[in-house]
């Protein structure tokens, strides 16, 4: 079945977006996926020729998960000329990787194909997404769908969307890097943490979620998506700090407060401990909607305030310095409007380890360990 | 765990993994000509995207310098006005304009200048440091770079500050007005304060060519003498002079596009890798490569070099007037609007292969191109009828539009038969990346503010520029060869076709 040129939602301004064709089955073999592919390219001589540099492939423990990425993945089209795998391990939860205690039904892909083309600029480009829905213990040998249907000497980015991957997790293994997201990752979020605002101190990630992570950063490239937006923060302090007059105040830092939601206030927190090299007892941490860092530090002669914020109402990072109560630098920095989408193509376009990271989580472990003030 | 080092007092922790993206220290932008052309539509758009991007320090100003009677709000409104939709960034930048009014020879201009800089220095924190954007008409350049160091703000006033100035081509219209202009920039300022500007090495595509040449190592081992025949190198545009008329009668093609934008193509073809893709590594080999061009014997002028002037014509669809019929021009005019030539290069590398170049206003489409045709292969085993279709290999650089690479080899046509033909494999930069490439002028005016003149042109590049064009100018002076005519929405004078004819071979069709 295919549908020429239908035109889709339009994903940001100036671009135009079209499904060129698309395919669908039930119970469907990796062939026949592989073969709609082809078709459906032969079929759109546009899309014959076109250049890719990258594939990624998308691991959610179910639907929702899936269709959460999906949309993300979407509006990332034109920053992302490569083939899309979307795989949801759906059925019994024993089905996902790393549970294998439970029950397990008969395995089965249902897929679904979509050629799309994303023009912006005068420019073109083709992507291609495959969704499968897969059901049984076929969730174990996830590389065995997904190898057959990757573009060929391309990198292989897998974003585990709901779950870390479990050691010897075989599509891991055959990734290039790892992208999971410590905001949205359930097995790091605590449930009881539901973001809201609050001014109550609370602890960073539970122990056993961020040991996962710095476990799996040892095995594999890891880029947080959270980390990626977190960047503008990092960068708004760093700025702060920068001229040469402020920068004293860095090895002087006494006392640090990071708000935020649980992912990001502990990858903050543990950045901060890292760099500055902060003892848990000088930070504390609290529960807000957005992240927010404000650092004390004091020289032989002076004290200093740094703060750096999101406020509710705009896409503004905010950050300001003052000395001994005068304010004395501002910085401002425009966050993406759609912050999912922007850190996936930031993500995408720098597949590598962040030494930076793997120090800052590896710092909020020692955080977790030794709970900061309450 | 902690990854501090003990030299943390001199360093900033907190930047370690964010340096990738760069950004212009606290400074001074003083433009001269603010109320022009240029500033409205290239270099404050600039501005505001890099000022959109977070790419400027808040210790960033700008002093707008024009004749133009204005108050600082008048120039602010001036720039608001130019970015259409500037954004908070923008707006807080604009906030921190100037405006000086006056006379580019007036020495008043300069002490209030003076004092503009020292009152931004202590209110916005600009450190001392300048940048001067020189985007006047050429013929004052020099004016205002002697008056700059006649007032002592041609020098870094404070220990660690620095002073730029950034000019634009016309780099002078002759080799001995190019050194003039050189050593009277040079009385007030150093080579290594001069940031001379051609904007198509801001192109991304431009710099692509070192990427593609020295980043790759299936290219340079067959990018010489010996597997390549002949290269092409096309700066076509459809457009005509429609507004800059005046202007263009006292440049023509050959000032305009030929001296700058078509050597530094040329430049890039032909150096040798550097050592290191650095400021004077990637200029070094540019200025020893343009060294190498062999000049033309004045006689040699009529033979290997085409100056055609359209008449009128069709351009993609539309009737247009000849070069005579457009604003400005004068109806005898013999101002060229196309050239074509053919140089020989006198290295190892590239002795006995001819460069042919063209460029041309109101050419059947706007394409910029360099073409390596290579040579066909020593012996064909096929019967002459089998590969009729097929012509020499050839890789093309495509540097605008559609930027990208094409190969060119030969397939054999499916059948049963053993035909063969030349097919065309495209790789184009904007299918593989829809990042956005940043403008050329926003590229080059963050380099200048940063300090790294790898894109900007070295003083003894302009030189060998204008020294391939001596013998030209000089013949040209004296009527030979006389301008031929071509009809607009052709790809030129037939005069252009005999040249290359004369060797067998022939233009590409881009």
């Amino acid at each position: 079945m295919t549908d020429g040129g239908v035109p889709a939602d339009a994903a940001s301004p100036g671009e135009r977006r079209r499904h060129l064709g698309a395919w669908s089955a039930r119970n469907a073999t990796v062939g026949q996926v592989s073969g709609a592919l082809d078709d459906l390219r032969q079929a759109e001589q546009r899309a014959a020729t076109r250049t890719s540099v990258v594939n990624l492939v998308v691991v959610a423990a179910d639907e929702d998960d899936a269709r959460r990425a999906g949309t993300a993945m979407r509006r990332l089209g034109s920053r992302h000329p490569g083939r899309t795998l979307v795989l949801a391990c759906q059925d019994s939860p024993g089905a996902r990787p790393g549970d294998p205690g439970g029950k397990v039904g008969p395995s089965g892909v249902d897929a679904e194909v979509t050629l799309h083309q994303v023009g912006a600029a005068g420019r073109t480009v083709w992507w291609d997404e495959v969704a499968l829905s897969v059901r049984g213990r076929l969730c174990e040998h996830l590389d065995s769908v997904v190898e057959p249907l990757l573009l060929p000497e391309l990198p292989l980015a897998a974003w585990y969307v709901s779950d870390l991957p479990r050691p010897g997790d075989p599509l891991a293994v055959v990734a290039d890097a790892i992208l999971v997201d410590a905001r949205s990752a359930r097995h790091l979020d605590d449930p009881a943490d539901s973001g809201g605002s609050g001014s109550e101190e609370v602890g960073p990630l539970r122990l056993g979620g961020l040991t996962g992570l710095v476990e799996l950063t040892r095995r594999h490239p890891v880029v947080d998506l959270s980390w990626v937006r977190l960047e503008p923060w990092r960068r708004a302090l760093a700025q702060l700090l920068d001229p040469p007059d402020l920068r004293p105040f860095a090895a002087g830092v006494t006392e640090v407060e990071v708000a935020g939601r649980l992912g990001p206030r502990t990858l903050l927190a543990g950045w901060l401990a890292d760099r500055l090299g902060l003892v848990p007892s000088s930070i504390a941490l609290r529960r807000d909607v957005h992240a927010a860092m404000s650092l004390k530090a004091a020289t032989d002669r002076h004290r200093a305030t740094f703060r750096v914020e999101r406020r509710p109402d705009e896409r503004l990072v905010r950050a300001a310095a003052a000395v001994d109560g005068a304010p004395v630098l501002e910085e401002t920095m425009v966050q993406a409007d759609d912050a999912l989408s922007w850190s996936l193509a930031r993500a995408l376009t720098h597949l590598e380890r962040d030494p930076v990271y793997d120090h800052a989580i590896h710092a909020a472990l020692g955080l977790a360990a030794s709970p900061p003030a309450a | 765990m902690t990854s501090l080092d003990s030299n943390r007092l001199a360093s900033n922790p907190l930047a370690e993994g964010l340096d990738s993206e760069r950004r212009s220290p606290p400074l001074v932008l003083v433009i001269f000509g603010a109320s022009g052309d240029l500033t409205a539509r290239k270099i404050l758009p600039a501005l505001a995207r890099l000022a959109t991007r977070r790419a400027l320090s808040p210790a960033v100003a700008v002093v707008g310098v024009a004749r133009t009677e204005m108050s600082d709000d008048d120039f602010r409104k001036l720039a608001i006005d130019a970015v259409p939709g500037g954004g908070p960034a923008w707006d807080s930048l604009v906030s921190r304009c100037r405006y000086v009014a006056g006379g580019y020879t007036d020495p008043g201009t300069f002490a209030a200048l003076g004092r503009v800089l020292e009152e931004l220095d202590g209110s916005v924190g600009t450190a001392g440091n300048r940048v001067y954007y020189l985007a006047t008409v050429p013929g004052i350049f020099a004016d205002i770079a002697m008056a700059l160091g006649r007032h002592g703000l041609s020098r870094p006033g404070r220990q660690g500050a620095f002073v730029r100035l950034v000019i634009e081509k016309p780099f002078g219209r002759d080799l001995q007005s190019a050194q003039r202009l050189d050593r009277d920039i040079h009385q007030a300022f150093d080579e290594g304060q001069v940031y001379r500007i051609d904007h198509y090495l801001g192109k991304e595509t431009v710099q692509n060519v070192l990427a593609l040449r020295f980043a790759n190592a299936v290219f340079e081992p067959i990018w010489n003498r010996r597997y390549v025949d002949h290269v092409q190198v096309t700066v076509a545009e459809s457009l005509g002079v429609g507004h800059r008329g005046g202007f263009y009668e006292t440049a023509g093609a050959l000032r305009d596009i030929v001296q700058n934008h078509v050597m530094q193509v040329l430049a890039l073809t032909l150096m040798e890798p550097p050592a290191t893709v650095d400021a004077e590594g990637i200029r070094d080999e540019k200025v020893k490569a343009l060294r190498a061009v062999e000049l033309l014997a004045p006689d040699a002028v009529t033979t290997e070099v085409v100056r055609g002037q359209y008449g009128p014509g069709w351009v993609a669809g539309e009737e247009v007037p000849g070069y005579r019929g457009e604003e400005e021009v004068d109806e005898e005019s013999t101002t060229e609007t196309y050239v074509a030539m053919r140089l020989k290069v006198d290295n190892w590398r590239w002795a006995g292969v001819p460069f042919y170049l063209r460029t041309g206003k109101r050419l059947a489409r706007r394409v910029t191109e360099v073409a390596m045709q290579f040579q066909r292969v020593p012996h064909l085993p096929f019967a002459g009828r089998q590969a009729r279709q097929l012509g020499p290999n050839a890789l093309v650089l495509r540097i605008q539009p559609d930027e990208g690479i094409t190969l060119r080899f030969g397939a054999k046509v499916p059948g049963a038969a053993f035909d063969l033909r030349s097919v065309s494999m495209d790789f184009s930069y904007g299918a593989a990346f829809l990042e956005e490439a940043p403008d050329a002028y926003e590229r080059l005016l963050l380099d200048a503010m940063v300090g790294d003149p790898t894109l900007f042109i070295r003083t003894d590049e302009v030189d060998q520029a204008w020294r391939i064009m001596e013998p030209v100018l000089d013949s040209w002076a004296r009527g030979q060869p006389p301008v031929a005519q071509y009809d607009a929405g052709t790809w030129g004078p037939r005069d252009a076709d005999r040249l290359i004819e004369r060797d067998a071979r022939q233009w590409r069709t881009p």
